[in-house]
């Protein structure tokens, strides 16, 4: 009987993967620098706000009742969820083995540190007064008072810090035998750098047996942490009892939320990166067009929560929420409030739903989209319920200042910055859980008797994620 | 003298012919290493591995993450009481996220110190390793007094071994 073997795709060798993978490191083009002095920039325009905000006071925010928090909070809330992209992703993925993912994770894991580092920066601006931040951390002050742990601040403080040294533990891990190819294959100032990172990694049977094991044992203790932590951020808002922040499903709407950005912001890095760094060969249509399926899902559950929060609070008719809920559908903040559900559902859904539109540029875009939606629903939860407090003479405007504009717009840079820095000092695929995918593809392929090489498969090549 | 031998095998199954040859000819197996670019699954090369204890570092860093935060959250609060009209000064609820947290935190940093103990790792000493391994294959490394030097070249040799390198 005729039999038509699959389409076969080229599969790069060991030496093909290095040489594709490292390259970005190793060359440094004029695009690059130009790139860094724009970021640098952006970065800039940050600190020199908050060196503003530090020397005059806090009211260069433009804080005033009744609306103490906007900007930074609103985007202190947004860098959290987009942290959900990479650890909780690629911790579920590492966990249900999806083969498809070995070429995602490590630009998941990178979005997860950076998107904290940068989050975590707004509760120390907001503070206004930065430097007693430490007052934080867990020792007994000059007073000996120990910090009030009944403060949701304390659990938001200890439970990003819980994720951030898992997330940094858990994105270092399967570096390490990258670091190691990475030292292997340089020279000079670069090679010494490599040679730390890599900890004297070589490779042996001994040590992979102990590295997948470490990494399974993180993926599994890591996604009920990324869950706790958002559900917390929420607890923020939920434990001040004000209208419209008091709903039961507040903890996952949060959740999902921050998963559907994170996804979202995934995406955009994983078409600039293919872009860029020219790996067309390892993200593949297939990656991202399994990755717009889980954003599709994510669409439909955010939309499933908002219907559910808003409805149950129109039904419900209280008195102090429904000014809160009226000034969102109809009122001052409805065309932020519509166009949240443009960019959370009303574009995303075609584009994601229906496999013809789900190309590549189409899914940047609609990523692109839900960032801005789900920014928009950060700032809509936030500032409508300050705004409108319990008693109708308290109710004021807000409109954020230039300082806080600059600031948390800046964020961005800063957090594109630590990242493009990032992606000049790893490889940006994970070197070896690549070339393990393709032993592992071949060996399900049923072309191999044995596991072997990759670029040693002649015979049926096949890419992981096939 | 020991001396030790870094051989190369085109494929998986070469160097696990290797290493049954070699034992069979009176090297231990705690005398060979075998070093590639990617972990390989199927067989162990070599047999008699010890399992790896992770599971119980990170169990022992959870209890003790559990035991810290617990102590922290509940022996503050009883540090300097705040009355809180009608409210318990230990917080359940408090104490109980707290726990919950420095519980995972104390799971990811003993299973990092875990790995790097049970890998004994940073190691930055000259230990046997050929950098091409990284462009794949497999690289034996086996110790062997300086008179078992013919013996190893002979087993490596019929198992198929690309490249021989005395270090």
């Amino acid at each position: 009987m005729a039999h038509n073997p699959p389409a076969r795709l080229p599969v790069p060798n060991e030496a093909q993967i290095n040489r594709d993978l490292l390259g970005p490191l190793f060359k440094t083009g004029p695009k690059y620098y130009v790139m860094l002095a724009v970021l640098l920039a952006v970065t800039g325009m940050v600190f020199v706000a908050w060196f503003f905000q530090l020397a005059y006071g806090i009211g260069m925010a433009g804080k005033n009742r009744p609306s103490f928090w906007g900007l930074y909070i609103t985007t202190f809330v947004f860098w959290i969820g987009i942290s959900h992209a990479g650890t909780l992703i690629s911790a579920i993925l590492r966990v249900v083995q999806a083969e498809w993912r070995r070429p995602i994770t490590r630009c998941a894991e990178a979005i997860t540190t950076f998107a904290l580092c940068t989050g975590s920066l707004f509760p120390i601006v907001h503070l206004g007064r930065a430097w007693l931040f430490y007052w934080m951390v867990p020792y007994p002050n000059s007073r000996y008072l120990w910090p009030n742990f009944q403060s949701p601040l304390m659990w938001d403080f200890i439970a990003i810090n819980t994720y951030l040294t898992g997330s940094v533990t858990y994105l270092y891990l399967p570096m390490i035998p990258d670091m190691a190819v990475a030292r292997d294959k340089s020279t000079g100032w670069r090679r010494k750098v490599y040679r730390i990172l890599a900890l004297g990694w070589r490779g042996t049977e001994r040590e992979w047996v102990r590295l997948e094991k470490a990494i399974s044992i993180m993926a599994l203790i890591i996604i009920p942490v990324a869950v706790s932590v958002h559900t917390i951020v929420s607890w923020d808002f939920a434990m001040t009892l004000m209208p419209m922040w008091r709903s039961t499903i507040f903890g996952p709407y949060f959740v999902v939320g921050a998963i559907f950005s994170g996804i979202a912001a995934l995406l955009i890095a994983m078409v600039l990166i293919r872009k860029y760094f020219k790996l067309e060969l390892y993200l593949q249509p297939i990656h991202f067009d399994n990755l717009a399926k889980m954003l599709f899902a994510m669409s439909l559950l955010w939309f499933y929560f908002t219907f559910t929060e808003y409805l149950v609070t129109w039904y419900g008719n209280e008195a102090p929420e429904m000014p809160v809920f009226w000034s969102k559908i109809s009122g001052r903040f409805a065309p932020l409030f519509w166009l949240m559900v443009v960019c959370n559902f009303i574009i995303p859904f075609p584009i994601l739903a229906i496999k013809k539109l789900r190309t590549i540029p189409l899914i940047f875009f609609a990523s692109v989209c839900i960032l801005v939606g789900m920014w928009l629903e950060r700032f809509l939860i936030i500032v409508p319920t300050l705004t409108h407090p319990y008693l109708p003479y308290n109710y004021g405007t807000y409109w954020p200042s230039l300082t806080e504009a600059a600031i948390a717009s800046g964020t961005l840079g800063l957090f594109v910055l630590l990242y493009f820095l990032f992606a000049k000092f790893s490889p940006m695929i994970s070197i070896w859980e690549y070339q393990e995918g393709l032993q592992v593809a071949a060996k399900h392929a049923g072309e191999l008797a044995e596991p072997t090489f990759a670029g040693q498969t002649v015979p049926g090549d096949v890419h992981p994620g096939h | 003298m020991s001396q030790t031998c870094l051989v190369k095998f085109a494929q998986p199954n070469d160097a696990r012919m290797a290493i049954r040859r070699l034992i069979q000819a009176g090297i231990g197996p705690e005398s060979m290493e075998v070093m590639t670019s990617q972990p390989i699954h199927g067989e162990p090369f070599i047999p008699d591995m010890k399992p790896t204890k992770l599971r119980t570092w990170a169990i022992c860093g959870a209890a003790l993450g559990l035991v810290g935060g617990l102590s922290l959250a509940t022996i503050t609060a009883l540090n300097y009481p705040l009355v809180k009209g009608g409210m318990p000064i230990v917080a359940p609820w408090t104490v109980g996220l707290i726990t919950y947290e420095t519980t995972m935190l104390g799971a990811v940093l003993a299973t990092l110190v875990g790995l790097l103990v049970e890998l004994r790792l940073p190691n930055f000493k000259n230990l046997p390793y050929d950098p091409s391994v990284v462009d794949g294959g497999v690289v034996l490394a086996v110790a062997c007094a300086e008179d078992a030097r013919g013996s190893v070249e002979t087993a490596v040799g019929a198992a198929g071994a690309s490249k021989v390198n005395w270090v």
